[in-house]
């Protein structure tokens, strides 16, 4: 893809470099948000409008208004004024070459928690809302009706016939947010220091390295096809309606 | 002979006597429903006031855009009392600040003298309506300085600031969007409308631009505006770029649309009678998906902003001195900064409280024109 003037380096080597960092940061932060999220949007949408449902909706709402880099700004603000102990910054302590595997594992968390608590925040948040509604538009149908009148009891009515359902439409935004993967978590990385792509990009944008900046554009673009590829692949595997030819 | 009239149809004449015997129009249905979103409202009255505040900055804050005062270099918020030191209620007063340490920017109140809030101040000057004045809402007599969220770097007053950057910040959102939409709306109606070979090219072009992650190219488009560009001018080249990367999506869900009512029966009269096909598409078609237009209309809103924010953050986006909210905070994105002068954080608080209001609106539009919703 040519050499970065910057870097004195072919940009795919810098590419690679860099790559690995925003992966491991926005994989866990999903890998994070899907865990949580999910049954959290299902406890909202079963006990809709209970006290419970609308405080988390409204936190929802809290979190996908909240720009993820003006969250990652007060975090670090109460970080460094309150005292927790995390590093502002960065990835790796300097002396992250001389630790043992664990303690690597260790360090490299105690970096990421930050981070990762933001985006995972802004991911968590619409994925509450999507599996919400997405799951109240499965309990309003007749087959649902009709599985609690043959006397299913209601947890086999919810997570066998609902949240099987309501799971589909879901696959595909996890597709536009593999997709968007790298472009997501670039403002986040700037703000927070961490040595990502996105980082990597707007340093290359300031220094008008063409190379560079053209070689994240087709690598942003390659990895939108790739995560709406996957998207269709598992949507076909979990609907059995879908069938390409 | 007496007719029968059932007790449904009675409630009906009621209701419509009510009304003033007015018939609802889709519009009055979908505006009553809103009205009862109580969170819509609130978004909406907050956006109202917000605008308003930015629109009128020049009489609402005490201080021009530009107004700095170099000997009060990150000033602290000055705090507002009502009770004087005999500890009577007297009308809001704040006290003047004095540095006693240069190096660290420490302030102090000096309690000797109170200065009382005035309303309607003579000011810096303005322009309103073609006529020039320097009346000001707020303000305080000379040696002290009214800084209700705090100075920045060069002693300009935040508050003062928020209001000015408001007018950039928000509005990017409003003309960005009628630029994105119209393109939007005209792209993906002439691609559905003609269909075949013609939506064929429309649409792979449009996908091109999608491929692309949007911040992505943000900073790629906002790093080849010059620096020596004039104020008002990049202002606008950061909406088109703002415009540019984001009205593909709609095109496409707009041209779906078309696609489906381009073979309804009322375009077919349409073209019976004689119609030309700009004025099937225009006149026709299109307002059939206006529900939907502004329904993702309010919701676009949000990524303009934190497009600018994030734009004018990396200070690729709006030029010092003008305000805007996103390039008054890349003061703290520096650690001293942020954690010796929090107070530059406050413009955060506005995107963030704009892009939630914006949300709520967004979400109780959406229940109010959309017909499968109860109420």
């Amino acid at each position: 893809m040519g050499h970065s003037f910057l870097w004195h380096a072919p940009v795919t080597w810098v590419l690679k470099q860099r790559l690995f960092n925003t992966l491991i940061l926005t994989l866990v932060s999903t890998i994070i948000a899907w865990v949580i999220a999910i049954p959290i949007g299902i406890h909202s949408a079963v006990k809709q409008y209970s006290w419970s449902d609308k405080i988390l909706t409204l936190l929802a709402f809290v979190g996908v208004s909240l720009p993820g880099w003006f969250f990652g700004l007060l975090l670090f603000y109460f970080t460094v004024t309150r005292g927790w102990g995390f590093p502002i910054g960065g990835m790796t302590s300097v002396d992250f070459a001389d630790l043992s595997f664990w303690g690597k594992a260790y360090d490299l968390a105690r970096h990421m928690f930050l981070p990762v608590v933001v985006l995972s925040t802004g991911i968590m948040a619409s994925l509450i809302r999507y599996m919400r509604s997405s799951l109240l538009d499965v309990l309003r149908q007749d087959y649902v009706t009709t599985a609690r009148a043959k006397g299913l009891t209601e947890r086999v009515v919810i997570y066998k016939h609902a949240v099987r359902n309501a799971i589909n439409p879901l696959i595909t935004v996890f597709g536009f947010q593999l997709g968007g993967i790298l472009g997501g978590a670039a403002l986040t990385e700037i703000v927070m220091n961490w040595p990502g792509i996105g980082s990597l990009m707007l340093n290359a944008v300031l220094g008008l390295d063409y190379y560079l900046v053209m070689g994240n554009l087709i690598l942003g673009g390659v990895m939108l096809i790739i995560g709406n590829l996957l998207a269709d692949i598992l949507l076909a595997a979990s609907d059995p309606r879908i069938r390409y030819e | 002979m007496t007719k029968l009239v059932t007790e449904a149809e009675l409630n009906n004449d009621a209701k419509i006597l009510e009304d003033g015997g007015a018939i609802r129009s889709p519009w009055k249905m979908a505006w009553r429903k809103l009205k009862r979103h109580r969170l819509a409202m609130i978004g909406m009255w907050i956006l109202i006031i917000l605008h308003l505040f930015s629109i009128f900055a020049d009489f609402f804050t005490p201080y021009g855009e530009v107004n700095t005062d170099r000997r009060r270099i990150n000033h602290p918020p000055t705090k507002v009392h009502i009770v004087s030191p005999e500890g009577k209620l007297v009308r809001p007063f704040i006290y003047r600040y004095d540095r006693v340490d240069a190096m660290r920017n420490r302030y102090e109140p000096d309690k000797s003298t109170m200065y009382p809030i005035r309303l309607f101040v003579r000011g810096d000057k303005y322009k309103i309506l073609g006529f020039e004045t320097n009346v000001r809402l707020l303000g305080v007599d000379s040696p002290a300085r009214l800084y209700l969220f705090g100075g920045d770097r060069y002693g300009r007053d935040i508050f003062s600031r928020i209001a000015y950057g408001g007018r950039r910040s928000l509005f990017i959102g409003l003309i960005g969007l009628v630029v994105s939409m119209s393109i939007g709306m005209i792209y993906g109606g002439i691609a559905g409308f003609f269909g075949g070979w013609i939506d064929n090219i429309m649409m792979r072009v449009a996908e091109v631009i999608m491929s692309i992650p949007s911040i992505y190219l943000l900073l790629a488009l906002g790093a080849v505006l010059p620096a020596s560009l004039p104020s008002d001018k990049r202002f606008m080249l950061i909406t088109f770029i703002l415009a540019f990367i984001s009205w593909a999506g709609l095109a496409r869900v707009i041209r779906g649309m078309v696609l489906s009512l381009a073979k309804t029966e009322f375009v077919a009269g349409a073209e019976a009678i004689g119609c030309s096909q700009p004025r099937i598409i225009l006149r026709h078609i299109l307002p059939n998906t206006l529900s939907y237009v502004i329904v993702n209309a309010t919701l676009a809103i949000p990524g303009f902003i934190l497009g600018e924010a994030g734009l004018s953050l990396l200070s690729l986006g709006i030029q010092h001195p003008l305000a805007s909210w996103g390039n008054m905070l890349s003061e703290a994105m520096n650690l001293s900064g942020l954690s010796n002068y929090p107070w530059l954080l406050v413009p955060g608080f506005f995107i963030f409280v704009t892009v939630l209001s914006y949300s709520f609106f967004g979400d109780g539009i959406r229940d109010a024109l959309d017909p499968r919703a109860q109420t």
